[in-house]
């Protein structure tokens, strides 16, 4: 059923449809409405979960790390100053392959003191081993968490569903719901073989000398490179049951006929999806999933083309995250810094940067 | 696409006035979105809220610059309309601007009613219907703001 809400309301009511049993988040800012939604949520029994206010972004993952160990589903949200002192937990989540799924409502980083957007927060955390999936409206948002709890069950990773801070969480626009049916179909219970279980005890992650670790990352990467199939894969399969798809789940294009392509991640490419309806001239490829990073699928559709890279993130001292990546791919790159700190990104602004690239200041 | 800008002082509810009108475009049948001007809002000093109708589904996320329509619910800020058309609560008559002496409760959904009214861009029902989700859990708003809409839609 289509309805119009506010975006952080849609990802709470995905997250529900999802049937976490643990639900652990710091209620404080950089928070958003998305932890406020679920605990109204819970509060009014709509949703059976645990609901866990901590005191520290770092404690709500550690309390989902636990949680999701004992072999069910949680979530957690945050951003921003909160991702960060999370950082240290993101790297347990993923060695210990434990499946949660995050929402990062992306926000900038102090110093000096920003609350607005742009994507420092997730892209500081793009080694930390989570599949990073980046969305550009309320629809997608809400498709996207339903379709990462598939992905990271089947391939026992982290996901992280990054929806721009304000500009997508604040939004209200029309969303076509699902109703709990449908996602416990294409969705079924989480049951996982390995789980802690005081009945069997166990323990996880404990010391891998060096004649291990290695051996523990080389399957993390290739459960990592394996999760692009995975990807496409949940992608084709939610298409099949309710009609909706982004792309292929990895990149979408718009226009890829023309010669100048946009590539770029999130909310911005509803942006630049108007200017290019306004001037055909340009197209863009959206980069849905960032890690894994889809490299050969964009080898396929760059060759020829002049390609300009919007990044919102800045990797100091080199340049923006997604402009290094593709350039790995290919030469005729220019990179773009913009929206930084929650800088307006406008058509305008887009046209008169894309031919030079640089800082769309 | 219409683009509208509301301005209103922080506490007055030009955000939720914002919503309520998205969403009754969308009962019309239309796309639509409403967002805030992003910041640290505080009572008293100026806010912006922004809506986009269209028949046609609306892919851009930047602000709106130069809006098709001023909502303005306090008179001092008529200086931060630039362009488009100009519906103004103000007791005293302004040129080239639509003027309605919205009184002090509820000024957001007074103003959007008399946008509705002169404009036909949402219909009547459809404002109704998205004041009733809105308010669906203060009944004493609701049919405060039930009785606004009828009130300023007859008196226009």
């Amino acid at each position: 059923m289509k309805k119009i809400q506010e975006c952080s309301k849609a990802v709470a009511e995905a997250v529900k449809l999802c049937r976490p049993k643990v639900i652990a988040a710091y209620p404080i800012t950089p928070q958003t409405h998305i932890v406020e939604a679920l605990a109204d949520l819970v509060g009014n029994k709509e949703l059976d979960a645990e609901y866990i206010n901590v005191e520290s972004e770092h404690s709500a993952l550690s309390a989902c790390v636990g949680a999701q160990a004992t072999g069910i589903r949680t979530f957690t949200a945050t951003c921003s100053q909160g991702l960060a002192l999370m950082h240290e937990i993101l790297f347990v989540a993923s060695g210990l392959r434990l499946p949660i799924v995050m929402a990062v409502a992306n926000r900038a980083l102090s110093a000096p003191i920003s609350i607005w957007n742009d994507h420092s927060d997730s892209i500081a955390a793009r080694d930390s081993g989570w599949i990073q999936l980046y969305v550009e409206s309320s629809q997608e948002a809400f498709d996207t968490i339903i379709q990462a709890y598939k992905i990271a069950e089947k391939c026992l990773l982290p996901v992280m569903v990054c929806l721009d801070g304000y500009i997508l969480s604040h939004l209200y626009e029309p969303i076509d719901n699902l109703t709990q049916q449908e996602v416990n179909k294409f969705l079924p219970e989480y049951n996982p073989k390995i789980k802690l279980d005081p009945k069997n005890p166990m323990t996880i992650g404990a010391i891998a000398d060096p004649n291990y670790y290695m051996e523990f990352k080389k399957e993390q990467h290739d459960a990592m490179l394996n999760s692009i199939k995975v990807i496409e894969q949940v992608n084709d399969g939610f298409k099949k049951e309710f009609k909706r798809s982004y792309g292929n789940g990895l990149i979408e294009t718009y226009n890829i006929k023309a010669k100048k392509l946009f590539v770029a991640m999130g909310s911005v490419c509803g942006t630049i999806k108007e200017l290019v309806d306004r001037n055909k001239e340009y197209g863009l490829i959206k980069i849905k999933c960032f890690r894994p990073f889809p490299e050969e699928e964009l080898k396929k559709i760059i060759k020829n083309k002049e390609l300009i890279v919007v990044d919102k993130d800045i990797s100091f001292g080199n340049e923006g995250a997604l402009a290094i990546e593709i350039k790995t791919i290919s030469g005729d790159v220019k990179g773009v810094i913009a929206g930084l700190g929650g800088r307006d990104i406008t058509i305008d602004g887009l046209k008169k940067i894309a031919e030079k690239g640089g800082w769309l200041l | 696409m219409i683009e509208i800008v509301i301005h209103g002082l922080g506490g007055q509810g030009a955000v939720t006035a914002a919503q309520i009108l998205a969403t009754a475009a969308f009962y019309d049948g239309k796309y639509s979105q409403a967002f805030p001007m992003f910041g640290v809002e505080r009572r008293g000093t100026p806010v912006q809220a922004f809506v986009r109708i269209s028949d046609k589904k609306i892919n851009l996320r930047s602000q709106i610059y130069e809006p098709d329509y001023n909502i303005i619910l306090e008179p001092k800020l008529i200086e931060k309309a630039k362009s488009g058309r100009i519906i103004i609560n103000s007791k005293e008559k302004i040129k080239n601007a639509y003027c309605f002496d919205a009184g002090q409760d509820f000024v957001n959904t007074v103003m959007i009613v008399v946008f509705a009214k002169i404009t036909k861009l949402v219909s009547k029902d459809s404002l109704l219907k998205a004041i009733g989700d809105r308010f669906k859990s203060k009944p004493e708003a609701l049919k405060k703001n039930k009785e606004i809409l009828e009130k300023v839609w007859n008196k226009q």
